[in-house]
């Protein structure tokens, strides 16, 4: 068990090198920030900033004093905000993880007890109607679905503030957009993985041993069908840090998601970087976390 | 035309410029200092003991709010007071709302698509004016800037120092400019690349609309619209050689002089803006500096009245038209749109 877990967080490692390589490659091609920082100069003043910021010497040397530096936390300056860049990053992430913690539990205490009643009645009428309802969730755009919650909710009928992050009234919001996009997708996962478990044989023996209905399907059910639910759940997680730039733009919130949008549009090396690697750094320890949850809930995993 | 805010001295060295940018700014203005959250808001406080008595409101919000409908919802709502750069279609919709209306004014900014001087088929100057006289500029402003706008003759807004009334824009004439375009050895027009740097949603629009209009007579547009940082970014470092033109705008750095536009869009000097790689007029960079280097009024205009026949005649822009500043006001606020775009806050008032 040990030994498997120290292969998975040796491959987090490498994952992690990798990201690092892709994005400073990726940054690199994208254009010169000093022709956009120095929109009206001479080529010598150019040239000036260029060795100022670094960026005149060999690619290689780049990316090994960048990958020196950012081992110690040092993501260098930012070009634009003229302020280190890593804290810029981190200030922001308290924002992005409430907001994606919110909409997921949000999704996931309405979804998963639907995926479960769906399977359990299945071709009911109760199922159509989530179909019915996935169908929708899942056709209506983030930006559309904020659009709309702020028509009703703030203009509407004066409810909650329209945009802002500041009260726990404006997070709602945001929440229920981002979860209402979420929840489809973790309905239709535990519905046909409930749907899986409940025709296999130690189930019917479950309850051929006389066993509660409910007892059945939480205890004996649940548990096995659990292994996909929480690897989608630990994906979107990963999807929601970086990907919540729509709702985090309609809500005007200061999320982790548009400051890296902008610094990619400013080709603010320091923080697209420092960005991109704190974000994949969480959600390598999210798909960490699965992985350890995997083997909780299925010891076949163990031996392998 | 230059700006100089005041500062204390001694306060700016003891905590430092970047402090002072960010967490302890001390100015002369009407407001004080509160806190900065940055890309969230901006707050300030009246300063009671102002020189020039009291500002009307004790507490001052700036906010940040990216996107367009959200700004309309806290209009509307009464979450902010005022919102800047309207887009024109949303005009009717906040005039008809009972707690908003709409402010606007004339601005300096100025439309226009910059020509490559340098290469087929623009390095021709029939076909410059060929494209020149293929838009409709009367239509794109009624139909896409809500009215809001005024065709311009030349790159010369009629509000800044310079502008020569007596020189006449293009008109709108396909024929002709099918006819020109021939002239300049296209019969079966051409093929080119127009860029559009695109800051506000309805800029998309007209440079669809124009990338219309100029296949219509012959030059078949293909039209790739940026948002503004990688835009700018393609121009300069291709050195424009990636485009036949852009499309773009020009805010004249809210400085009422032809220089503010002349010098950036066409001075060829290095370390100018675009003129640099777009524009080639013998005779124009001397005029320029004519305008630019005297004080003397009747020189200065002299020098731009030559600038605007010339600019006529050779064409390095297809020349549009200037835009409105369109601010939307929650009705508890009296506040009007400036011609120079500053919002200026002092001036506004509560109603009651």
């Amino acid at each position: 068990m040990t030994a498997v877990l120290l292969r998975r967080l040796l491959r987090l490692l490498v994952v992690c090198f990798g990201i690092s390589l892709i994005t400073f490659l990726l940054l690199h091609l994208s254009g010169d920030p000093v022709a956009m920082i120095l929109p009206e100069a001479t080529e010598a003043d150019r040239a000036t900033l260029r060795e100022t910021l670094g960026l005149n010497r060999p690619l290689l040397v780049q990316y090994g004093s960048f990958v020196g530096r950012a081992v110690q936390g040092d993501f260098g300056q930012s070009f634009f905000h003229r302020a280190p860049a890593l804290p810029l990053v981190i200030e922001r992430i308290p924002t992005t993880l409430l907001l994606t913690f919110f909409a997921l539990a949000l999704a996931v205490c309405l979804a998963i007890p639907a995926g479960i009643l769906t399977a359990v009645k299945r071709y009911s009428f109760v199922d159509h109607l989530a179909t019915l309802i996935v169908l929708l969730g899942q056709s209506m755009p983030v930006f559309w679905t904020g659009i709309m919650l702020i028509l009703l909710f703030a203009v509407a009928w004066n409810l909650l503030p329209a945009s802002g992050w500041d009260t726990w009234a404006s997070t709602v919001l945001p929440a229920l957009t981002l979860g209402t996009f979420q929840a489809p997708l973790f309905l239709r996962i535990s519905r046909s993985a409930m749907l899986e478990v409940l025709g296999l044989d130690y189930v019917r023996t479950a309850r051929a041993k006389g066993l509660k209905e409910q007892v059945v399907i939480i205890k004996h059910a649940l548990k096995n069908a659990a292994i996909p639910i929480v690897t989608v759940i630990g994906l979107q997680f990963g999807v929601l840090l970086g990907g919540a730039v729509v709702t985090e733009t309609v809500f005007a919130i200061p999320g982790t998601g548009r400051l890296i949008v902008r610094a990619i549009g400013q080709l603010d090396f320091p923080v697209v970087q420092a960005g991109v690697m704190t974000l994949a750094l969480i959600i390598v320890l999210i798909n960490f976390i699965v992985d350890v949850l995997y083997l909780y809930l299925n010891p076949q995993v163990r031996i392998s | 035309m230059v700006f100089f805010p005041i500062i204390p001295k001694k306060h700016f060295e003891k905590v430092g410029a970047q402090a002072f940018a960010e967490s302890a700014p001390v100015g002369t203005g009407p407001y004080k200092f509160i806190e900065w959250k940055r890309d969230q808001y901006l707050k300030l406080e009246r300063f009671e003991g102002h020189w020039r008595g009291q500002a009307p409101f004790k507490n001052l919000i700036i906010r940040v709010i990216p996107e367009t409908s959200t700004q309309v919802a806290e209009l509307k709502t009464g979450g902010v007071d005022i919102i800047r750069n309207l887009a024109p279609d949303l005009i009717p919709d906040l005039k008809a709302h009972p707690n908003t209306y709409v402010s606007t004014a004339p601005i300096l900014r100025t439309h226009y698509v910059e020509l490559d001087m340098r290469e087929p088929p623009f390095n021709k100057k029939e076909a410059r004016q060929a494209a020149n006289y293929a838009i409709d500029r009367q239509a794109i402003v009624e139909k896409l800037m809500g009215g809001l706008g005024k065709v311009v003759p030349t790159i010369i807004n009629p509000l800044a120092f310079g502008y020569d009334p007596k020189v006449e824009g293009y008109s709108y004439d396909p024929k002709k400019a099918k006819e020109l375009l021939k002239q300049a050895g296209f019969p079966n027009g051409t093929d080119i690349t127009i860029h559009a740097g695109v800051s506000e949603a309805f800029f998309r629009q007209i440079a669809e609309a124009i990338a219309e209009m100029l296949s219509e007579v012959g030059l078949r547009t293909n039209l790739k619209v940026w948002d503004p940082g990688p835009a700018w970014n393609k121009f300069f470092q291709t050195e424009g050689k990636a485009t036949h033109g852009f499309y773009g705008t020009w805010g004249y750095y809210s400085t009422f002089d032809a220089d503010a536009i002349l010098h950036p869009l066409y001075h060829t000097e290095p370390g100018g803006w675009v003129g640099k790689w777009y524009t080639r007029i013998p005779g124009l960079d001397d005029l320029i500096d004519t305008g630019r280097s005297t004080l003397d009024k009747d020189k200065r205009l002299a020098a731009y009245t030559k600038v605007q026949s010339l600019l006529k005649d050779e064409a390095p822009s297809i020349f549009l038209f200037s835009q409105h500043d369109m601010l939307g006001v929650n009705k508890r606020v009296d506040y009007a749109a400036r011609g120079d775009e500053w919002i200026w806050l002092y001036d506004a008032k509560l109603r009651k």
